[in-house]
Parts: C-alpha cells; structure tokens; sequence
C-alpha cells in the first residue's frame, strides 16, 4: 500500500504522524532531553582529565625551573624553558638510545613482517600434513609469557655470543612477532572468500601469484595494523631488553628513559622533559594510526 | 647442563614458601587493577550509548596502556610525597590529613602501583567497550524503553549482556597484563618498600640477575 498516498486528510496524517514517531524512536540518542545529560558529561569529563591531566602536569613541568616545580603541579610555567629539553636530550643520551631503538624496531618490523604474512596465508588457505601440530607452536609462542623465557633465553644467547648485541634484541623480538602476526594473518586469511580465490586460479595465478596480486592489495588495512602493532610493542619493549643488552650503545628508548630518571630523580624538570621527548614519537604514532590500533584490539573481541 | 635434580629440587621446596609470599602481591596487585578497571569502565560504558562522542580522543587514551616507562615516571613524580601534586592538591583542597609517603608506606604502595596500572589500561578498556557497545543493535533498546525500562535498567539488561565478550576479553587482557607487570614496579618501586611490591617477574628477575643464584636458571615459576 503505498503509504504516501493522499487519499484523505486524516489518512496523511495518521501516517505521517506515525512516521514521526517510528523516526524520534529512531533518532540517534542524543542527550539534550535526557535528565541524565549533565551527571553523564561530568562523569565523562572526569574521566578525560584523570586520564589526561598527569601527563598535562608533566609537559608543564618539563617547562619549568626547579624551584617553580615546588608550587602547585598545575599552574603555568612562568617562562617557557625550552633548554630543559636540550640538557635532558645531552645528558641523557637520548641521542644514541633512539639511534638503537629506531634500528632495532627497522630491524624487528621488516624481519617480522614478511614471515607472518606467508605463514599466515599457509595456515589460512593450504593445508598440510603438520599444519595443526605447527599452528600449535605459534600459539605456543604468544601464550608463553616474556618472563617466562628471558632467562633461559639469556643463557642461551650468552653461549652463542649474541649478548649484547643488536641480534640479541632483535631476533628474540622477531620471534615473539612472529607468532602474533601469524595468528593474525592467518585470521585474515580466512575469511577472504572462497570465490576470489578460485577465480585468481581458475585465470591461472600460481599460489604465489595469488598471494601477490589478489590478496596482498586486500589484505593491506590488516596488514598495516599489524606493522604498527610490532612497531609499538617493539618500541616500547623494556624486560627483553634490560636483561639481554647491558651495555650503553645497544640499549633502547625506554631503558634510557628509566635509567635517567634514576639517576637524576631530583631534578624534576629534567626528567619531565625527558619524559615528554621520549613519549611524543609513540603519541604521534597512535594519533596517526588510531584507526588500526582500534581494529588490532576490537578484532579479538568480535571473534569470542 | 643443568645441575644436579637433587639441590634443585630442595631450593625449589625451600623457595616455595617465598615465592609464595611474592607471588601474593602479584595476585593482589592484578586483582586490585581488575576491579578498578571494570568498575570505572562499567560506569562508562553506562554512559556511552547515550553519548555521540567521536573516537578520536579515547583512541588517546590507549596509548599510556603501553608506555609503562613513561607512565611510571610521572606517577613517581605525582605520588612523591613533598612535592608531588597529588598531595600537593590534597592540601590545596584542605585535606592534609590524607597526604602520605604513598610510594613508601608499606600498606599503601600496592594499591598505589594498583592505581598505576588501572590508570594505564582505562584506555584500552574504554575503547574495547566503545567498539562492542556501538556493535549492539538500536532495536534493542527500542524494545527495552517499550517495556518501560528507565535507563539504568537499560544498561543493566541491555548494555551489559550485549557486552559479554567484550567484558571477558578485557578481564582476561587486564589480568594476564598486571600479573605480567614488570617496567611498571622496576620504574616506580623496583620491588617497593622491604618487599611490598615485588610481583613475580620482579622477583624472577632480582633472583636470576642481581643476586644471580645459579639454581635460578631455569624458568621454575608458575604463572
């Protein structure tokens, strides 16, 4: 029955009446009405600030003198000083830790990436004899806990000679990204349709080819989602190597920061500036790829 | 090679009785940080369907549920007892009575590290719970206010049963994280006042490296 007819007055009404209604229901639930507007936008404010407000305490103290650092954490810097990142950059070193974090992430996420896609497109789309007893392994590895093999891990690397290399950080990263990755490719994998794939065939694509022309282009979204979470976990990766690299040269980002802010713990300023410096790289990063790390961690929860 | 069974084992039994003692604030430092997650992002996740907010800023938020370095020194920072603002804005506020040594006093640096944690996985949880709510179908709640449900009771029917699996994946991610906390303790309490906060990875890794006792070489831990 078409509903917009205009048979009679009363009937344009009644209808467009009861479309007003089903459209309100419909609405998207704005707030402005509800009488729980106000306590939900405090409640939410709240949360931002306490979330956000150390780290506002923080940038502004990396501003500030040690003798401002004394009054209340949150007023203002009275003169911006910006030589406090400079002495924090100098004496900290920063310079030579981000020199290693930056080869040992190149190094981890170029090694890593490339196995996991391949692997996780065996797993996903061939079947062989060992698949499961294999897949097993690789669930192994991310279920088995970082501490758990650090120090056997450390003898082991001890015996080889790699202590203390850049090798001792990178290899043991790629492993550990491996196993994720392939989990993760081999997710995605699966559920590429069968029809895209046979058709690639049936137009004569050896697996290979397959793999190169039709599903690499598809699988680029999850493929960039897990290159920034290697990216992240191996930038920000302290236990491995604080046991695994005891000299200056290899040691990264994070160990730098924790060590500095041990040796200079009273002078707050310095420290905060350090801070700052060494957590801006990761904010940006997160700022630019928010998207995918929001698909890296909703991805899990869609499967249970 | 590995030593001998026989030492091994009677450290082993020997050691049980410690590792017992510091398995205990690693148990209390994740149950405390489980709790505290939940609570808060239940509370939030109460409130999201009723907000349009746009993701932009909670992806934000995740980003201090993984720079454990950074986040540990600002809340060093924050609970130092003379100049730290928390007990700066505790005095402010006129509460002086409440300003405490809070990295130092040995009842309260647990939860203060506790706090520490919750702290840096709101993100996480936020946005786990900001994605499954936006996942629950509208009609849902049509059908819950036609039956007459006031908006708590909406959340409590709705809400929360829709958010199952998120909820569970986000009580499994916050309790295998904070049994796993290391950079958190070394960068705040390297193992607290005495042995306060000395969660099982600390614990592992004073054993196997500082104090380097040569029957500490295999990973003879139970998580």
């Amino acid at each position: 029955m078409d509903m917009s007819s205009t048979d009679s007055l009363g009937g344009i009404t009644v209808v467009s009446r009861a479309r007003q209604g089903i459209d309100r229901a419909r609405a998207p639930r704005g707030l402005r009405r509800s009488a729980w507007a106000i306590p939900t936008h405090v409640l939410l404010i709240m949360f931002l600030l306490v979330t956000v407000i150390p780290f506002i305490i923080i940038v502004f103290a990396a501003f500030k003198t040690k003798a401002e650092i004394v009054q209340v954490g949150f007023s203002l810097p009275e003169v911006w000083r910006w030589s406090n990142f400079a002495d924090a950059w100098t004496q900290a070193r920063f310079a030579l830790y981000f020199r290693s974090s930056v080869i040992v992430v190149v190094a981890v996420v170029i090694g890593s990436t490339l196995p996991s896609i391949l692997s996780g497109y065996a797993f996903g789309r061939t079947y062989f004899r060992l698949s499961g007893v294999l897949f097993f392994v690789f669930l192994l590895g991310m279920m088995v806990p970082e501490e758990a093999f650090t120090i056997p891990l450390y003898h082991n690397l001890r015996k080889l000679g790699l202590l203390d290399t850049y090798w001792a950080l990178i290899l043991p990263q790629i492993g550990m990204s491996v196993c994720f990755g392939t989990l993760w490719m081999r997710g995605f994998f699966d559920e590429v349709p069968r029809d895209l794939v046979d058709a690639a065939m049936v137009d004569g694509c050896t697996s290979w080819d397959t793999l190169r022309r039709v599903l690499f282009p598809i699988a680029r979204p999850a493929i960039l989602t897990m290159v920034v979470l290697f990216l992240v976990w191996t930038w920000n990766d302290f236990l491995l190597v604080l046991v695994l690299a005891s000299s200056d040269e290899v040691r990264t980002l994070p160990l730098g920061l924790a060590f500095f802010q041990g040796r200079y713990a009273a002078d707050v300023p310095l420290i905060s500036a350090g801070a700052t410096m060494v957590a801006l790289p990761t904010i940006l990063i997160y700022l630019i790829f928010q998207r995918q790390f929001i698909r890296g961690i909703t991805a899990g929860a869609v499967e249970g | 090679m590995p030593s001998s069974p026989g030492p091994n084992v009677k450290s082993l039994v020997r050691d049980t009785g410690e590792r017992c003692h510091s398995f205990l604030p690693g148990l209390a430092l994740c149950t405390r940080n489980n709790l505290r997650n939940l609570d808060s992002v239940e509370v939030f996740c109460y409130v999201n369907p009723r907000c349009i907010q746009p993701r932009f800023p909670f992806a934000g938020l995740f980003v201090f549920y993984v720079m454990s370095v950074v986040g540990g020194g600002v809340w060093r920072w924050i609970y130092d007892p003379a100049f730290g603002p928390l007990n700066q804005v505790l005095k402010a506020v006129g509460l002086e009575a409440w300003t405490r040594p809070w990295l130092g006093d040995l009842q309260l640096t647990l939860p203060a590290v506790g706090a520490l944690g919750t702290w840096a996985q709101h993100g996480f949880c936020i946005v786990l719970f900001l994605a499954g709510v936006e996942r629950i179908e509208e009609e849902l709640y049509d059908a819950a206010k036609i039956d007459g449900a006031n908006e708590f009771r909406q959340f409590w029917h709705v809400t929360l049963p829709g958010l199952r699996n998120e909820i569970s994946v986000a009580l499994v991610i916050t309790f295998i994280a904070a049994l796993r906390t290391f950079d958190l303790v070394f960068v705040t309490t390297r193992g607290g006042p005495g042995n306060e906060t000395m969660v099982v990875s600390l614990w592992l890794y004073r054993n196997a490296f500082q104090i380097n006792r040569p029957d500490m070489r295999q990973p003879s831990q139970w998580y």
